[in-house]
């Protein structure tokens, strides 16, 4: 054997090896973080960390059932925002613009969803919270909306593109008004994709703590009003994680868990159902 | 037309020109909104480094650069990672873990930040601290990039924790790329008698370079905008940055960790103007990433 093949398989060994610790390297912290998750989570657990409010710092017991009812409060007030106007959105992007419109829109709804999201938070303070003079519910909704109407609508958009042709020309040939033969046939046709994407972007959304900072502020109580500071899961793993009290940094092992294991349900959910 | 008709169709239109109206609106108004810190400092907002909400002064340099400087170095690290174990996958193991691969990449991908970084804090910070800081400290110390004395909260801590975070961002896309090389031209380099590392190199990483740089571009968006997990383990101190194991602080942990301080017009106005600067670099990276996507054949 000479020099030179043997240069050559060592530097092909030295790929193996390399590439390998690489894939290692990918996936030892999702192993970890999950592991770590599961683990202090499920120390964290307890009835009370579901029902009760959390304590002042330094005492024992309390939960987050306040962040819990925030987080349901904050998801379901943006998804009613945000579903409509992105699920339109997509309908007139696919459906009713000329091309270089629609690609001009498309382009506007990659950039809306690529701006970093306490941007979001920042813009709905300026144009909510401070002329209202109070962080709220319905601010943090508003920001969280921001980023998912993109999302929504871009998912929407490329759901009804998938669907053929022929399925729009069929239906209008029968002589259905427009607009009907589109919410009957084409988006049913392309339900699958549009209830995937929506549900992604809740999830997406129910994770985000940056956009609420500066809009739903966060609170030690529960919500009475939409118009009050409210707090959330994310919130308060970001606030009493970073926090001294070993009590507090429980809870937010146990709001992780929670966190985690809805997040996780609805993108395995969306995987068996739709295939996304 | 039928009035139904009509409605629909201007239901739909309106909807997205909200889109529209959005992206304009937060452009506008962050930018509005940055006026009184840039008329009472001018430019030199971007160029001065010291910030006291007490005596009302405000410089973005360090958080400017610190922004970049963890995103630069997240990239560093994650792209060959990344990179790396998209070949492994696609090139050398059997084909299950090839299933496998993209559920992971995935699940790395759902994990929400403020995540990330109660894990950094707890579990990455520690060990990091022990195996990397220390070492490279008591070794390198003498260099100024490693001098100081290393407690945990560094820039180095958070750029890891945002390499980790863009690793399935560059992954996922470069496994696509990966999967667009035509089989023939691996195959006939093999048969010629190359190795798996010379077909690598000479058939597949020529033709999938193009989408790894664009992978690497979104991915340099992603980590510049991070927010919660740099936060959290990056220790907040507004200085210059020196050395990478000590703490400093980028655009989005500086306003993040402002958010129940800020009640003055001005040092409100900085925290904004300071989101106005990163909404541009974000946007420019965006958009030359999605520029690059699609000269490679993404959507």
């Amino acid at each position: 054997m000479n020099k030179i093949s043997i240069k050559r398989r060592i530097l092909n060994v030295i790929f193996y090896v390399l590439s390998a610790i690489a894939l290692l390297l990918l996936v030892t912290p999702l192993v970890s973080i999950f592991s770590a998750v599961l683990i202090e989570g499920v120390k964290a657990l307890s009835w009370d960390m579901f029902t009760k409010l959390p304590q002042p710092p330094g005492s024992k017991g309390g939960g987050i059932a306040n962040a819990i009812q925030g987080t349901l409060i904050l998801v379901s007030l943006s998804s009613a925002i945000s579903i409509p106007i992105g699920f339109l959105a997509g309908i007139f992007m696919s459906e009713y613009s000329e091309n270089g419109l629609s690609s001009f829109l498309k382009s506007i709804t990659e950039i809306l969803s690529g701006i970093p999201s306490i941007i979001a938070g920042l813009f709905v303070f300026s144009v909510v919270v401070l002329p209202m003079g109070t962080f709220s519910a319905l601010a943090g909704a508003l920001a969280l909306s921001v980023l998912s109407i993109p999302l929504i609508a871009r998912a929407t958009e490329s759901a009804l593109a998938s669907v053929p042709r022929d399925i729009r020309e069929a239906a209008l040939a029968l002589g259905i008004p427009r607009w009907k033969a589109i919410m009957w046939i084409v988006v049913r046709a392309a339900s699958g994709g549009i209830i995937a994407g929506i549900m992604l972007s809740i999830a997406r959304v129910a994770g985000e703590t940056a956009p609420l900072l500066f809009t739903a502020f966060g609170s030690q109580y529960f919500a009475k009003s939409l118009l009050e500071p409210v707090t959330a899961l994310p919130l308060v793993i970001y606030v009493y994680g970073s926090s001294p009290w070993e009590e507090w940094v429980r809870l937010a092992w146990g709001a992780s868990l929670l966190l985690v294991i809805t997040v996780t349900m609805i993108s395995v959910i969306v995987k068996e159902r739709y295939g996304k | 037309m039928s009035l139904g008709e009509r409605l629909f169709r201007a239901l739909t239109e309106a909807s997205s020109y909200i889109i529209l109206f959005l992206v304009i609106a937060i452009g506008y108004s962050l930018l509005l909104d940055s006026l009184p810190v840039f008329t009472k400092f001018g430019i030199w907002f971007l160029f001065s480094s010291e910030w006291d909400p007490v005596r009302q002064i405000f410089g973005a340099l360090p958080a400017v650069i610190g922004t970049l400087e963890t995103s630069v170095l997240a990239l560093v690290m994650a792209t060959p990672v990344a990179v790396g174990a998209a070949l492994f996958v696609h090139e050398i193991s059997p084909a299950p873990i090839m299933r496998l691969f993209s559920p992971i990449i995935d699940a790395l991908a759902s994990i929400p930040s403020v995540i990330y970084g109660l894990w950094g804090l707890f579990f990455l910070m520690p060990l990091l601290k022990e195996w990397v800081m220390r070492p490279l400290n008591e070794a390198l110390g003498f260099i100024p990039l490693f001098s100081g004395s290393p407690q945990g909260p560094s820039i180095l801590l958070a750029s890891v924790i945002l390499a980790i975070m863009i690793l399935p961002t560059i992954a996922s896309l470069t496994l696509e790329a990966l999967k667009m090389v035509p089989r023939e031209l691996v195959e006939g380099a093999l048969a010629l008698g190359a190795t798996r590392w010379e077909a690598v190199r000479i058939t597949i990483l020529p033709h999938a370079s193009e989408s790894i740089k664009a992978s690497m571009m979104l991915a340099l968006a992603r980590a510049l905008g991070e927010t919660m997990a740099v936060t959290m383990v990056i220790g907040n101190t507004y200085k210059l940055p020196v050395s990478l194991l000590e703490p400093g602080v980028t655009i989005t942990s500086i306003i993040a960790n402002s958010y129940t301080e800020a009640t003055s017009e001005l040092h409100i106005s900085a925290l904004l103007a300071l989101g106005f600067i990163l909404l541009l670099i974000s946007v420019v990276v965006n958009v030359i990433s999605r520029r690059l996507l699609g000269r490679v054949g993404h959507e």
